[in-house]
């Protein structure tokens, strides 16, 4: 866990839009982004870090802690690479945009 | 003026000629072909359909045309043609009326854009719209026959075409093309059932068209807001169930399998969330009409 | 979300499973094992995307793609939601194929084997097992973005 986190040392990821249009369906969420115009389907937590990251740019740890206390989730190995490719996903589809430190 | 009202004369001298101009729900489609065995058919199955006058725009202007192989200069073929372009590679003529119907409903599918095009079969009953999206394995336009000769009235087996600022459903009642086992399940559950002739070779098969009945077709302007959305699958030998769907798997199938969706972008997301909020989604696992029919009855049932 | 909260959907999923379709309720419980990670899936309109039928054939479990998740192997199953077609020989996952995670353990909690888990896959139709190369197809198209990458 500790060597994953270590390679996103000082990145944080930040939204590109806020003009997302969210609708929930009993605890699932279909989000339409205008940018592109595609809709996504996602489940609570994959929501839950569009939200953290709006509130402020965050770093991979600190969404994985966030997580952890929202979901009461003890974390194990798998974790951070789950939210780092939920992260390179969402980087791609052009919903988050990552920057270093100091940059 | 209805096309049954022309004589077979008068009718083969304007789709010889300038073209049969018919009413089919929102669309006016301008038909123009030489071919003899066609003429009879559409006759036949196109009786109920109103003309439109001179003045009015079609919207589509198809035709069917001859067409002569080099390598087999016997042979009959035809092509459609949309605007003088043709889609589809030239098929024997035997096939000429499956051809004109499946063209048809391509070019509704390319070009319309100011109505959400679902792929789903819509009926009404009571005053609403049932949507029976296609999916797999759904039979749609074998379920869509069976519930429309037994009091719902067609929109359309293909086409659920949504109006995506008012909400409302607008009918497209056009023959029901169907396939292969189906043809003969339909006849042997509605005798009363009026089908047109078995084409067969096609790349779906066998096809044989289900004349939509006359009701469905006069009463083509009369929109309806829409209240259940049914996935229908069927199943050898299964006993009914019809069972509620998560409302997130209805959006993602229903718009997955809508024609424009992407097209339309927001006003689509925007529809569709509506859409699913105001209807009643449900899975449907049926093996036998009966037994399907009796739980859409309840279910459309008032109360 | 607390984590009763997710007990509760985990819990109102297991219930619901007694009164959906079999396609369906095979379907939740696999989905059951994602509610602890991120789920992103992007919809694809039907008009545009071809159906997957001769990409995706069903394949026996020595060829079907699996991963060590950390406990042990497990099988990834796909499928459409809606089962197969007609008892053809190919297999059509519709325009949205899914996946998940075979379950590890049974309904009673037994640790399952790879044919186990393959069972549980296939169980009333509802998803097949796939090659390593459809999976990355699929992947490269836009779909199963919930699993890892090969």
């Amino acid at each position: 866990m500790n060597n994953l986190i270590s390679g996103f040392d000082g990145i944080y990821w930040y939204p590109n839009s806020s003009l997302l249009r969210i609708e929930e369906w009993d605890g699932e969420f279909t989000v339409f982004q205008p940018e592109s115009g595609k809709t996504h389907f996602l489940n609570e937590m994959g929501l839950r870090i569009l939200t953290v990251l709006d509130r402020s740019p965050a770093t991979l740890e600190a969404i994985c802690q966030e997580l952890s206390a929202y979901f009461s989730l003890q974390l194990d190995a798998q974790f951070p690479g789950q939210i780092i490719r939920t992260l390179q996903r969402y980087e791609a589809l052009g919903l988050i945009t990552r920057v270093k430190e100091n940059e | 003026m209805k096309v049954e009202q022309l004589s077979l004369d008068i009718f083969r001298t304007l789709i010889t000629g300038s073209g049969l101009r018919v009413k089919a729900g929102p669309f006016n489609l301008s038909i123009q072909t030489c071919l003899s065995s066609l003429i009879d058919q559409l006759y036949w199955m196109y009786s109920h359909y109103s003309l439109v006058d001179e003045t009015e725009i079609a919207e589509f202007h198809v035709r069917i045309i001859p067409k002569h192989s080099i390598r087999r200069p016997l042979a009959q073929f035809i092509q459609f043609q949309i605007d003088g372009r043709s889609p589809f590679p030239p098929v024997p003529a035997e096939q000429a009326l499956a051809t004109l119907e499946w063209g048809i409903n391509l070019a509704i599918a390319m070009r319309i854009n100011h109505l959400l095009l679902f792929h789903s079969a819509a009926v009404e009953r009571n005053g609403h719209v049932l949507l029976l999206p296609a999916w797999p394995g759904s039979g749609k336009t074998t379920l869509c026959t069976a519930l429309m000769y037994r009091g719902y009235r067609l929109f359309s087996d293909e086409f659920g075409l949504m109006d995506p600022r008012s909400g409302e459903f607008l009918p497209l009642p056009r023959l029901m093309p169907l396939k292969n086992q189906s043809i003969e399940v339909i006849r042997d559950y509605l005798p009363e059932a009026v089908l047109g002739p078995e084409i067969h070779g096609t790349l779906k098969g066998t096809v044989a068209h289900v004349r939509p009945p006359q009701e469905s077709i006069e009463r083509a302007d009369e929109t309806a807001k829409p209240r259940w959305i049914v996935f229908p699958k069927w199943l050898a030998d299964a006993a009914v169930r019809l069972e509620p769907l998560p409302r997130s798997e209805a959006f993602l199938l229903l718009a997955s399998n809508a024609f424009n969706y992407e097209v339309l972008g927001e006003t689509a997301f925007n529809a569709v969330t509506r859409l699913i909020q105001n209807c009643e989604c449900r899975k449907l696992i049926y093996s036998d009409f009966d037994s399907a029919l009796a739980v859409l009855d309840e279910l459309t049932t008032d109360g | 979300m607390t984590e009763e909260k997710i007990q509760g959907q985990t819990d109102r999923a297991s219930t619901t499973e007694q009164t959906v379709a079999a396609p369906q309720s095979a379907r939740r419980r696999l989905l059951k094992s994602t509610v602890a990670i991120p789920v992103i899936m992007t919809l694809h309109s039907g008009a545009a995307l071809a159906r997957t039928s001769n990409l995706a054939g069903p394949v026996e479990v020595g060829d079907a793609v699996k991963f060590n998740t950390g406990e042990r192997e497990q099988i990834v199953c796909v499928n459409s939601g809606d089962g197969p077609l007609d008892g053809g020989p190919t297999y059509d996952l519709g325009e949205i194929p899914t996946a998940d995670f075979a379950p590890l353990y049974d309904l009673d909690g037994n640790p399952m084997d790879l044919e186990g888990q393959a069972a549980a896959c296939r169980e009333e139709g509802a998803g097949i097992l796939i090659s390593a190369a459809a999976y990355t197809s699929l992947q490269g198209n836009g779909f199963l973005g919930n699993l890892p990458p090969l």
